[in-house]
């Protein structure tokens, strides 16, 4: 298959939905079709026969084929929030510009619709990695370099905290959470969260000043940070399903400053970084 | 991101004509809106995903052709085609109908398959599909 393509049709289909009466009619059979294979993959993915999701909408099986019927265009605001509510997902309604229409139509595959029905687990888990790097307290490393036995860690955006609190925040940002202290001084053996899938346009040299660090244990760090960004290969590979909400096409750079990260693979890793004091 | 599209491409007589476009443009906005849905739906799918109802393979003495399927004007609509001449192309060949759970006209897989065989055998016989061109 042919790889690097637009979701917006080529000039010659745009041409065809330039009339009134041909756009209005592909956009709502795209609609039907779009919410026929919808509803058929998330009862799918649950392991729902029709029946089952007819016993509970309370609906003969018979409605919930029409439901699953492209060509139907019938379908009711108040059928959707129903099936929505037994999937025990939410329902979202928009009118966006074509050019989002047209991303958010072009992949009907069911690795594309599949959904996971309200989680309180999840979405804590996932609110802990959310973007706003300076509220949950967590930073994103673009590079770290080492001068004069000094740790520099050139860090895109938001700070570092300790275990559980955030002990420190990218000024630069005018952000302040929990205890800013001062990182020269009071930075001690302490695990610095790094959080993949944001970036910021900035970056700041922020010195870790009064660290000892030996070269031994320098090149542990390094091999640390290797091993961890396997994990974080491993992470994105198994995180394949873990959707975020969040669409923006922002990026991070990892440790080295290497391979931009997408956000929707957001990964969780911890380093750890031992004072040679 | 959506995966990576399928090619499609249209079958074009020894005259020169894509008899795809030519049947499209003879169709009522109806016919034409729901064909370009079809298509712009199946050409983001992975081929696993190319079925019902969107979609079938044909068994039998169809075998290797396929039909996009849709309804319009109260008429189930069956363009049929082949995935080839090229790994990443479906090529349109020959817009069917179905009634009664049989193609009209009633030898429309014979007409496919001719035309899948003069596809095979050489190139010129299909073109990109005009609705994915630029120009």
């Amino acid at each position: 298959m042919n790889a690097g393509y637009s979701v917006i049709p080529s000039r010659n289909f745009l041409r065809e939905l330039e009339d009134d009466e041909r756009r209005n009619g592909f956009v709502a059979d795209h609609l039907r079709m779009r919410i026929a294979t919808l509803i058929r993959t998330l009862r799918e993915q649950r392991g729902w026969s029709q029946a089952e999701l007819g016993r509970r909408l309370g609906k003969p099986q018979s409605v919930i084929s029409r439901l699953e019927d492209p060509d139907y265009g019938r379908v009711s605001l108040k059928t959707l929030i129903e099936v929505a509510a037994a999937f025990a997902l939410p329902l979202y309604i928009d009118m966006p510009d074509w050019n989002e229409w047209f991303r958010l139509m072009s992949d009907m595959s069911i690795g594309n619709l599949q959904r996971r029905s309200f989680d309180v687990d999840h979405l804590v888990l996932l609110s802990r990695h959310e973007v706003a790097p300076a509220v949950v307290g967590s930073f994103t490393v673009a590079s770290t370099t080492i001068s004069s036995g000094n740790l520099y860690i050139s860090a895109g955006a938001a700070g570092f905290h300790q275990i559980g609190s955030p002990v420190f925040s990218d000024l630069n940002w005018g952000m302040s959470i929990g205890n800013v202290i001062d990182v020269g001084s009071q930075l001690q053996p302490m695990r610095l969260p790094i959080e993949m899938g944001f970036s910021a346009g900035v970056t700041i040299n922020q010195p870790i000043a009064d660290l000892t660090h030996s070269n031994d244990e320098i090149s542990a760090l390094q091999r640390t940070v290797l091993a961890q960004k396997a994990k974080i290969a491993a992470l994105d590979a198994e995180n394949t399903n873990l959707r975020m909400a969040n669409s923006r096409n922002i990026h991070t750079s990892n440790l080295s400053g290497g391979t931009p990260v997408s956000a929707s693979n957001r990964s969780f890793l911890e380093v750890t970084i031992a004072s040679g004091g | 991101m959506a995966p990576p599209p399928w090619r499609f491409r249209c079958y074009v007589s020894e005259g020169g004509t894509d008899e795809i476009r030519t049947w499209y443009d003879a169709q009522s906005k109806r016919i034409q809106q729901k064909f370009l849905s079809r298509v712009m739906a199946l050409r983001g799918l992975p081929p696993e995903e190319w079925t019902t109802p969107l979609f079938r393979w044909l068994r039998g003495e169809g075998q290797g052709i396929g039909e996009v399927r849709f309804k319009a004007d109260g008429v189930q609509q069956r363009p049929l085609g082949f995935r080839g001449p090229e790994p990443d192309v479906f090529t349109l060949l020959f817009p069917a109908l179905e009634k009664n759970d049989r193609f009209l006209p009633r030898n429309a897989i014979e007409i496919a398959l001719q035309l899948r065989a003069q596809v095979e055998t050489d190139k010129r016989f299909c073109n990109e599909c005009w609705l994915f061109r630029d120009t």
